[in-house]
């Protein structure tokens, strides 16, 4: 069996095993989706996940931007179901990969442990295969979810809706 | 005449660019006009719904959700279906059509029609582009030539608004302008290249429907200054462009002479055999499916040009078996539109020093240069280009953590220019190229279903080469780099410029319509959108249709006067 062959076994495998009740494989999470459900550590896992991308308690005082959420609804919402299930799946593959990494699960590592594995990462010239769907978008969505908020565009980046008639071509920077 | 037994001086179907044209001008001639609409209402600043929204505040950030965007794979092709104005976007399994050829048929079916998210280009149309059929021996000569189309170019403008400068150029007339945007540096260098380089090849700013400087007509009619928010197609809160909504229909409405029916779908035009004319207009209420006739001695067809061809076509009688006005059978034939598949892209390292700040709505645009004077090239006509400039920068993403949060804080990098250019390629309607009935299929109305047989040809493909060619001699010349050509080889239609079908000529045999826009056969009946273009030049259309409708609703109503209609 070559490489290839053995991932798709395995997204269709877990492809599979979204299907089970949710009481089989853990308690399940407080968001719902329309495409797919996670497990309270899953959701829980993403929420601490973006967290470690994007600090984003640190900024404007201390709000949470729940960056998982718009990371997840976006999931739910905006991709094709091959692209869905592959973020699912390498949602799962994740944890995986970070217990290979720091030994225990993604949620149970200190949070120095946990940014040293995303660096980890960040640092590889390509992620693993499981990965190419999940980590790249969620760490967009997650600066997304940032960069889209009314306090940093309006703050951080002057945002005006209305910049006026006024257009110069030519100015020295 | 009253409403009361469904009878107007005049009925004008379509509520949209050309539609709101004809509305005003037969209601400010003192006729009680009914104007009929088969969307829904769109009320200026009432029926914006998203118009002041901050990114922040679409649940998406302004993506398609992937539902919509598989729901209607024709109409996610236009550039401008996202989340903040996909309502003002026929759904692609509400209206169907048969493609036996691909066609992306883009659709706005409201009050304002596409007048609300069009890309607001402004450019006239020159004498080469009137004697062109003649000239070069394509389609049929035009029965009008520039000096006709000239002093009601005039009149929409001012009307409407127009931004621009007088550039002086015989392949793009100067018209009543607003004041122009301005070049930025990096297109201005191009503009001094370009002019040094070659004898005939002119880089504008281009005219578009922007109140740069409002004028008394324009604050009349509520409307103030562009404030550059590009925004556009979500409707705008200052009226700051041109649509239907803002401008022709609420001053038709001023008048009292104005009936606005939304949600009437227009069935076909009523032939009356012994009368020799027609004399109303079939509708189908789009909501309860009930058939209402309404009556007028004056009809404009302002459809948008698919759907005026779909309608003449399904208007039958025993004079008109083959659609109205169809003795010659060439109704649905010649349609036309504008390649828009190819594109240059390139980077500017110099200037280095140099930004643009603010905004603007439109950008640089270069009238056609090829086979203007003489036949060059072994290709018919050229092609118009718009031509933009901006300055890259960029935001560094990578880390996590602290990292990426100072990254993300930081003023983003200033990038080198990049520079692009649209090309916009005149096509030459073919007989070939053709709007039919499905002698079966029906839409949801009960009306037949619309096939759509257009093409490119080997002319357009030539043309491409060429726009490649030259355009990478004058990128080089302006000392740009990185220089790549895309083809997207997309279907026509998602130029959004559709054209022809009942174009207008000189001889009833040849043509459907004469100068005045009327069909040759039913004079009463005015066919003034982009279904009565003869041929297609290279320049965004829809001023053409405001002139042609304005023009022509002046002579129907002296034409009336004179009881000759």
């Amino acid at each position: 069996m070559n490489r290839r062959t053995l991932l798709k076994t395995t997204l269709v495998f877990s492809a599979g095993s979204l299907l089970l009740p949710a009481c089989l494989q853990n308690r399940k999470g407080k968001l719902s989706f329309t495409h797919f459900s996670l497990s309270a550590d899953e959701e829980e896992m993403m929420a601490v996940l973006t967290e470690r991308i994007l600090p984003s308690t640190a900024f404007f005082g201390n709000k949470p931007i729940n960056s998982h959420q718009f990371v997840l609804m976006m999931a739910d919402e905006c991709l094709d179901p091959e692209k869905q299930q592959s973020f699912v799946s390498g949602l799962k593959a994740f944890n995986k990969e970070a217990k290979v990494f720091g030994g225990s699960d993604f949620l149970s590592q200190q949070p120095a442990d946990q940014t040293k594995f995303l660096e980890s990462l960040e640092a590889q010239k390509e992620l693993p295969t499981a990965l190419v769907d999940f980590y790249p978008l969620t760490k967009r969505w997650t600066i997304e979810a940032f960069t889209t908020t009314q306090q940093y565009m309006e703050n951080i980046r002057h945002y005006n809706m209305i910049p006026g008639p006024v257009y110069k071509g030519n100015v020295p920077i | 005449m009253g409403d009361n037994n469904h009878t107007y001086d005049a009925i004008v179907i379509g509520s949209g660019m050309s539609g709101g044209w004809a509305a005003k001008e037969l209601c400010e001639k003192g006729l009680k006009t009914l104007v009929l609409e088969r969307g829904r209402n769109v009320v200026h600043n009432k029926d914006y719904p998203t118009t002041n929204l901050k990114p922040w505040e679409f649940k998406h950030h302004g993506q398609l959700p992937y539902q919509v965007a598989k729901d209607n794979p024709i109409i996610s092709k236009c550039y401008a279906f996202k989340e903040d104005a996909m309502h003002f976007f026929a759904k692609d399994k509400d209206h169907p059509y048969v493609q036996d050829k691909p066609f992306d048929w883009i659709k706005g079916y409201h009050v304002g029609g596409k007048s609300i998210m069009w890309a607001r280009q402004t450019q006239r149309w020159s004498e080469f582009d009137f004697e062109g059929p003649a000239r070069d021996g394509f389609a049929v000569d035009w029965p009008i030539r520039y000096k006709d189309l000239a002093p009601w170019y005039s009149h929409v403008e001012k009307f409407a608004g127009i931004s621009g400068n007088k550039d002086g150029l015989d392949t793009l007339p100067d018209g009543e302008f607003l004041p122009s945007w301005e070049l930025n540096c990096v297109e201005d260098h191009f503009k001094q290249t370009v002019s040094k380089a070659y004898s005939n090849r002119h880089v504008i700013y281009a005219r578009c429907a922007h109140l740069t400087q409002p004028q008394p007509i324009h604050l009349e009619q509520g409307r103030g200054q562009c404030q550059a928010r590009n925004l556009c197609q979500r409707g705008c809160p200052f009226g700051g462009y041109f649509n239907a909504n803002s401008t022709t229909l609420p001053w038709a409405a001023k008048t009292g002479n104005l009936t606005l029916q939304p949600d009437a779908v227009v069935h076909s035009i009523i032939y009356d055999d012994a009368k020799g004319k027609a004399t109303g207009v079939r509708v189908i209420d789009a909501k309860t499916k009930v058939f209402t006739d309404y009556f007028a001695d004056i009809i404009f067809v302002n459809a948008g040009a698919i759907n005026t061809n779909l309608i003449l076509l399904n208007s039958v009688s025993k004079r008109f078996p083959n659609g109205l006005g169809n003795d010659n059978g060439l109704l649905g034939k010649y349609f036309a539109f504008h390649n828009y598949r190819a594109r240059i892209s390139a980077t500017f390292t110099g200037f280095a020093d140099r930004n643009a700040i603010g905004g603007r709505p439109t950008s640089a645009y270069i009238p056609r240069f090829r086979n203007v004077y003489t036949q060059e090239t072994d290709f018919l006509r050229g092609y118009a280009t718009s031509f933009w400039a901006g300055r890259s920068s960029e935001t560094d993403y990578s880390g996590v953590g602290e990292n990426l949060k100072q990254h993300l804080m930081a003023e983003p990098k200033l990038g080198p220019w990049k520079v692009g250019a649209g090309f916009m390629g005149e096509t030459i309607p073919k007989e070939t190229n053709q709007l039919s009935l499905d002698p079966t299929l029906k839409d949801e109305w009960g009306i037949p279903l619309l096939h759509f047989n257009v093409a490119y040809d080997d002319n357009d493909e030539k043309m491409i080469k060429d726009f490649f060619e030259q355009f990478t001699e004058m990128f080089e010349k302006a000392g740009f780099t990185d220089i790549s050509t895309n083809d997207s080889h997309q279907a026509p239609g998602l130029d959004i410029h559709e054209m022809g079908g009942v174009r207008m000529g000189k001889d009833p045999a040849s043509s459907l319509l004469n100068e005045w826009n009327q069909l040759h056969h039913c004079k009463n009946v005015f066919v003034t959108d982009g279904a009565c273009m003869t041929s297609t030049s290279t320049q965004n259309p829809s001023l053409t249709y405001m002139a042609l409708t304005a023009r022509a609703a002046n002579e129907a109503v002296e034409m009336r006067k004179r009881k000759e209609i």
